[in-house]
């Protein structure tokens, strides 16, 4: 048996990885570290004398295998976060401290417990041969030898083709120096993007339609704009108003409102991959997470320029700030870094740090360059020429910082196992416990040092088992009385209690450069490799890497200079795309080889660089968009046009959206009239505990439920992974573990069945049904005509009161004649009234009730009204 | 000023769409009369591949023509151990409390094992009324997957991938995106009572595919948020009409989204879930005959009874995938009292599935799959318990496309580690991809630059267990 286990370590030691393509690593011919080439800079780590290694092999791999492999590898889960499959993962240890010291079998944990002398006694019920122990011993003292691990030849191999691409393909040039297109007929310019557009449409022999109607427009810019609908008082004021600036006074004033932060905050949210939990196998809440939502509506709504923004969210924490609010806000910021999904779960500490830093690479690629380096993680990426060795370059960089989000990896565990408090940021000025505290704190400390005296006391005494009155022993209950004295130490000194906290990075207490990890394994240790940067993107004069830092300044710098492309034209084609519904370049967050081609490549360059003159300010470029022509056609349809674009790239004409899920929910809230357009303070999220959340238990019911009530914009909804609010989830909300550039647009039938009966639209409904029937004295054609105002910003048509006067008529009529009175509230039950209840007991299917056959009408009316396709489309 | 020369020309599109809704329009209303059950939707065959524009949910005939339509999962959350239920080990038997390979000491099953049916496949007295299904089971027993804990191997189980930071798509969704759903008035693929930790939505979610693949949750009471209409039916199509008809107004206007097709129909299978979802999931009007047989009863003790009912009944209303799961398997103590409870609920009613299935001739296009997302060791954990194991575990398959009263793959003599037949995640992932006439290479979504699978880079269609 002890050969079946020796070769699963071998195997273990060389399992492929599974993310990798086999066909790749077939193709693959492996050579030893030991004959690796230096000709590239990274640095292959000493190996083994070929003896030491030998004697691995031949003493002391068997003796792992046979005794300690059955509860220590990676495969069971290495009990205690132990595993011996693993030279390093010997010499990290668990959750006793490091396993082995090379060159020190003396302070050496594991010598210490096969010689079974002190508390930990491995293997348990078998004491090793002294011979075993001294074979360990000589193997430690002589650096605890390991067979090196293959390093794949193609790791240092030039790539001509890589070169190519970086030469050649489209996005990683500098930007053209463009000058718009000279038109024959100026007619239709307004500004300079109408003439790279036009341009572009007289080529293919396209006309863009007419404009839009100044309803439409204001509609369309409002939501655009703000996430809100306009006001009856200003689409009048608008409609009315001759004068040749009255958008540009429109504009104005949507770019200076702070519903405008909030609504481009939520842009940016949707990319940073913003939640409130670690999400994953073990959902953790993050209770600090909205001041880093805040920090971006703030950024938005002050026009903060987006390099500055960028900066502080990459390196804030190392940038010089005027005042101690500067300083709080630049920690603040890089949240961004820390705010992904984390598998807490995991075990090992190595993987959870990998991982972590995976995730971080992927994020700051994609959102901030449109790139997919985390493909490099395992392999060269196959397409973009990303070598692994620039993931490790930039891995390196967040190796040597400190990723702050308050949680520790821990296999199993319960409670507060995972929160870690001295993984938080404090912020602010109040970072230290009052003196009421402190002497609280000083009190608990001295109790839990007595508590702990009279457990050491009891343990393994005779007097220990001595039965309390309540039945158990002495000993035990000393012991849950340490518990709880620990446990109230603990909440008492959580930083989080006596001042403010958030997530973030700062540096590392290890500053260095890292190695690759061969086909991605956190453990299998290759080469070292120098921080750095992407290759896709270099120029002159590019910041070198201070190497007493961990390099995230420069690569703030990096990606925010005046010469990097690729951060400009991303960020300006996601301002397009949420200004057209589509990018200049689709794929808005892969601009690598596999994304899309940009529809008109000089317009990109000449936004991107008409952006850094004026000095990376996100509003004047929302603002010299959307007062351009292109941007006011109408929607309508022509068929010529149609036939050479059917995909509308050319922007002949404007395409229709659907209202994004906030959206929709603050809509409803607005013709309610019960919108409140004020920042709550933080989130509801804020009062959770850092403990593992049930998606059915009662804090996940708490905030569905508080959710449901809100009366605030969707965007201080809490936002917790997997407990999303149902206003959210139903209409395509962004996946919030991952950066998403552009939503989906879906139309499943729980989107209806939302619309029909979900309590928040009947309760909004009832409201705007209330709204409409207060003046006594009107008519109901008013009537009407004031809920069509309110829901579509339009007047409605004689056809349309004829029907809903009808409507309105027949309904209420039916309620009589039924007899059903209060027919909403004493709703026909379902034929199988027991079933169909929420098992958690929530009040999901709470009743709205209307006081009367006519307030029943009318709310019936006013869904219906909600509910439509034109509430929720923009032509 | 800017007008085009095409304005007065019609829009050929807008003709479509205007003459679509002419037909659809008869429809209306009555549609939401006419029989809500049953009603299965014509196959289109489809040369394209992948889920049309229009209509993403559409059947869409399987790559090669397989008997699998359809696939329930019994999903045993926690890890049952195997060696005290399927996998009788007779060495284990023998050697109980002798030191097993690699530490720990060997513990027998305290439970009797005995051969039945045809093919003599042994079976603990745990499941009695499985007992006589043996000759069906299609067992794969050399599995193994790559992480022992709970929450990841789940999330492996059910998306193929266990790397937390990049969602990947369930494998219902997978199905959904490969092949439609046969019934347009019910959601394709269900899920009831999944695990609220463990991953908890990503378990059943659609990732970075659309929407509508993503699974429904349900609980084995049949809840379904906003299913429940706060108004009698009547009024509520009243409201409907309504709505339909300022939809379709804005759909006929020069330009409209082309998205309104998609909400109008939205509406309709809206309504007609609303009268039938609740319907097919109320058991309570299935015979009493086949109520005992499935053993249900109220509370706890039942749930797993009703949704094995519940499954049969979704699944013949022609749902693509139903999962159904039987939580609390994790005995690393009080395995003995455990495994009594747990085989308790779950013999009965999972053999009345396949005899039901049976009978109705559903198991000829219908595949079981049941089973854990790994299984436990041969060694005692504590005095009545057994740890986690990775590297050797069985599942059985029973129905279309599988061959009946087959065994493929083995561990070792005490069921540590698969020896022979040895069959990753992505193996089974291939393998029932392949079931439901999938090429697992094939079935590709492109997302942040890469073509993702279910089964990623890795899968080996296990054809050996084909019928």
């Amino acid at each position: 048996m002890g050969m079946l286990f020796h070769e699963d370590l071998s195997t273990v030691l060389r399992k492929p990885f599974r993310l990798c393509d086999p066909r790749l690593l077939v193709a693959i011919t492996c050579l030893k570290l030991c004959s690796f080439a230096s000709a590239f800079a990274v640095e292959p780590a000493a190996p083994h004398a070929p003896a030491k290694i030998e004697f691995f092999e031949k003493k002391i791999r068997p003796l792992l295998a046979e005794n300690c492999i059955n509860c220590h590898s990676a495969e069971n889960g290495g009990r205690g976060g132990l595993r011996v499959d693993d030279r390093n993962g010997m010499i990290e240890g668990g959750g006793r401290g490091p396993g082995i010291k090379p060159g020190n079998p003396e302070e050496s944990l594991l010598i210490k417990a096969v010689r079974h002398q002190g508390e930990l006694e491995m293997p348990p019920k078998k004491q090793l041969s002294d011979e075993q122990i001294a074979d360990l011993e000589r193997w430690i003292r002589e650096g605890a030898a390991w067979p090196p691990i293959e390093v794949p030849d193609d790791l240092t191999k030039p790539k001509p083709e890589y070169d190519k691409l970086r030469q050649e393909h489209w996005a990683w040039q500098p930007l053209a120096e463009v000058t718009p297109p000279q038109l024959a007929n100026e007619s239709f310019v307004i500004n300079d993007i109408d003439r790279f557009i036009h341009a572009k449409q007289n080529e293919q022999g396209l006309q863009p339609v007419n404009d839009a109607d100044k309803r439409s427009l204001i509609r369309r810019v409002t939501f655009d704009l703000t996430g809100l609908p306009p006001s009856l008082s200003e689409i009048t004021n608008f409609v009315d108003d001759p004068a040749p600036d009255a958008f540009e006074k429109v504009v104005d004033r949507l770019l200076k409102s702070p519903a405008f932060g909030e609504r481009w905050a939520r842009h940016w949210l949707d990319v940073a991959r913003y939640g409130e939990s670690t999400g994953s196998a073990r959902n953790l809440p993050f209770p600090h997470a909205w001041r880093y939502r805040d920090y971006v509506i703030d950024a938005f709504t002050n026009d903060k320029p987006y390099n500055q923004f960028i900066r502080e969210q990459i390196a804030g924490d190392l940038l010089p700030a005027n005042s101690p609010s500067e300083k709080a806000e630049q920690l603040i910021a890089t949240g961004f870094l820390a705010l992904g999904v984390k598998d807490v779960n995991q075990r090992f500490k190595v993987r959870f740090t990998m991982d972590n830093i995976d995730e971080q690479i992927d994020t700051v690629s994609r959102s901030i360059l449109a790139v997919t380096a985390s493909c490099a993680r395992c392999h060269d990426h196959k397409f973009d020429p990303i070598p692994t060795t620039d993931y490790y370059a930039l891995a390196g960089i967040f190796h040597s910082s400190d990723l702050c989000a308050g949680v520790r990896n821990k296999m199993g565990g319960g409670g507060l196992d995972y929160y870690d408090t001295a993984m938080l940021l404090r912020v602010g000025l109040e970072s230290k416990p009052d003196a009421e505290t402190a002497r609280k704190i000083e009190e608990q400390t001295k109790a839990v040092a007595a508590a702990r005296a009279e457990f050491e006391a009891l343990r393994g005494t005779a007097e220990g088992k001595v039965q309390e009155p309540n039945g158990q022993p002495k000993q035990q209950v000393a012991r849950e009385k340490l518990n709880k004295a620990e446990r109230d130490l603990f909440t008492l000194s959580d930083p989080a209690a006596y001042g403010s906290v958030a997530y973030g990075v700062r540096e590392g207490a290890k500053i260095g450069d890292t190695e690759v990890r061969i086909r991605g394994e956190a453990e299998a240790v290759g080469p070292t490799v120098p921080r750095g940067f992407l290759g896709v993107v270099s120029f002159p004069g590019q910041p070198q890497i201070n190497p007493q830092q961990s390099g995230r300044l420069e690569l703030a710098q990096w990606l925010t200079s005046d010469r990097n492309p690729l951060t400009q034209r991303v960020i300006v084609n996601r301002i397009w795309q949420h200004l057209f519904h589509q990018g200049i370049v689709t794929s808005v967050d892969n601009f690598g080889v596999n994304g899309d081609r940009p529809s008109h490549p000089e317009l990109l360059d000449y936004l991107a660089r008409q952006f850094v003159q004026s000095g990376w300010s996100v509003k004047k470029l929302v603002r010299m968009v959307v007062l351009s022509h292109s941007y006011r056609l109408s929607a309508e349809l022509s068929a010529p046009n149609f036939a050479v674009d059917p995909a509308n790239r050319l922007v002949w004409r404007h395409s229709p959206r659907r209202l994004e899920a906030e959206e929709i929910r603050d809509a409803m809230l607005v013709t309610s009239g019960k919108l409140n357009r004020t920042r709550p303070a933080a989130s509801p999220a804020k009062k959770l505990r850092v403990v593992e959340m049930q998606n059915n238990g009662g804090e996940a019911r708490n905030l569905s439920e508080e959710a449901r009530l809100s009366v605030y914009r969707s965007l201080y909804l809490p936002l917790v992974r997997g407990v999303v609010p149902r206003a959210l989830e139903v209409f395509d909300f962004a996946e919030q573990g991952l950066v998403t550039g552009s939503r989906d647009s879906t139309t499943v039938p729980t989107q209806a069945l939302y619309l029909l009966n979900d309590p928040f639209v009947r309760r909004q409904a009832l409201a705007f049904a209330e709204h409409v029937l207060q003046p006594l004295e009107r008519g109901d054609d008013e009537r009407i005509q004031q809920a069509y105002q309110i829901a579509f910003g339009r007047s409605a048509t004689p056809t349309e009161i004829e029907r809903a006067t009808k409507y309105l008529m027949e309904f209420e009529s039916a309620i009589r004649d039924s007899l059903a009175v209060e027919v909403v509230a004493s709703a026909i039950a379902p034929a199988n009234a027991d079933h169909g209840k929420p098992a958690d007991g929530s009040t999901e299917e709470e009743q709205v009730d209307t006081k009367d056959p006519k307030s029943s009408a009318w709310t019936s009316f006013c869904q219906a009204l909600l509910g439509s396709a034109e509430f929720r489309y923009l032509p | 000023m800017l007008g085009p020369n095409g304005l007065s020309m019609r829009n050929p599109l807008a003709i479509t769409r205007r003459q679509a809704l002419k037909a659809a329009n008869a429809g209306f209303g009555y549609l939401a009369l006419a029989s809500l059950l049953g009603e299965t939707a014509p196959r289109t065959a489809s040369a394209a591949p992948g889920p049309s524009i229009d209509q993403p949910l559409a059947p869409k005939p399987p790559l090669y023509p397989v008997k699998a339509k359809r696939i329930i999962f019994l999903f045993m959350e926690g890890a049952a151990s195997q060696m005290d239920t399927w996998d009788y080990k007779s060495k284990l038997q023998q050697d109980d409390g002798k030191v097993g390979p690699g530490g720990g000491t060997l513990t027998a099953s305290k439970f009797q094992f005995s051969q039945h049916g045809q093919t003599g496949t042994w079976l603990s007295e745990l499941y009695p009324n499985m007992a006589r299904h043996v000759d069906k089971l299609c067992f794969l027993r050399g599995l193994h997957t790559d992480t022992p804990a709970h929450p990841q191997a789940v999330i492996q189980l059910h998306t193929g991938a266990a790397q937390a930071q990049l969602t990947r798509p369930s494998m219902g969704a997978w199905l959904m995106y490969g092949l439609g759903t046969e019934n347009q008035d019910l959601p394709g693929y269900i899920t009831v009572n999944p695990p609220a930790n463990f991953g908890g939505a990503i378990n059943y979610g659609n990732a970075f595919l659309p929407a509508h693949y993503q699974g429904t949750k349900i609980n084995d009471s049949g809840y379904l948020p906003n299913l429940k209409a706060q108004t009698t039916s009547a009024l509520q199509r009243r409201q409907i009409d309504l709505v339909q008809a300022m939809n379709r107004d804005l759909a006929s206007k020069d330009g409209a989204p082309d998205q309104l097709e998609g909400v109008i129909q939205s509406y309709e299978l809206a309504f007609k879930m609303q009268g039938k979802v609740p319907e097919l999931l109320d058991i309570s009007k299935e015979p009493q005959s086949v109520l005992d047989a499935y053993g249900v009863k109220p509370g706890p003790a039942g749930a797993f009874a009703r949704q094995c009912l519940m499954a049969r009944r979704l699944s013949e209303a022609g749902v693509r995938f139903v999962e159904i799961c039987q939580p609390g398997w994790d005995h690393h103590s009080n395995l003995h009292q455990g495994l009594i409870k747990n085989c308790g609920a779950t013999d009965q009613p999972t053999a009345a599935l396949l005899a039901d299935l049976e009978q109705r001739g559903m198991l000829d296009d219908t595949l079981v799959l049941f089973g854990s997302e790994f299984g436990r060791l041969p060694m005692a954990q504590g005095p009545d318990g057994r740890d986690h194991n990775i590297t050797g575990y069985p599942m059985w398959l029973a129905g279309a496309g599988v061959k009946q009263g087959f065994s493929y793959g083995a561990t070792d003599e005490y069921g540590t580690h698969a020896i022979e037949g040895r069959m990753h995640m992505t193996d089974l992932h291939a393998t029932l991809l392949a079931l439901m006439g999938l090429d697992h290479e094939a079935l590709t979504y492109r997302y942040a630059g890469r073509d993702f699978r279910l089964t990623d880079v890795a899968g080996n269609v296990v054809r050996e267990i084909f019928a």
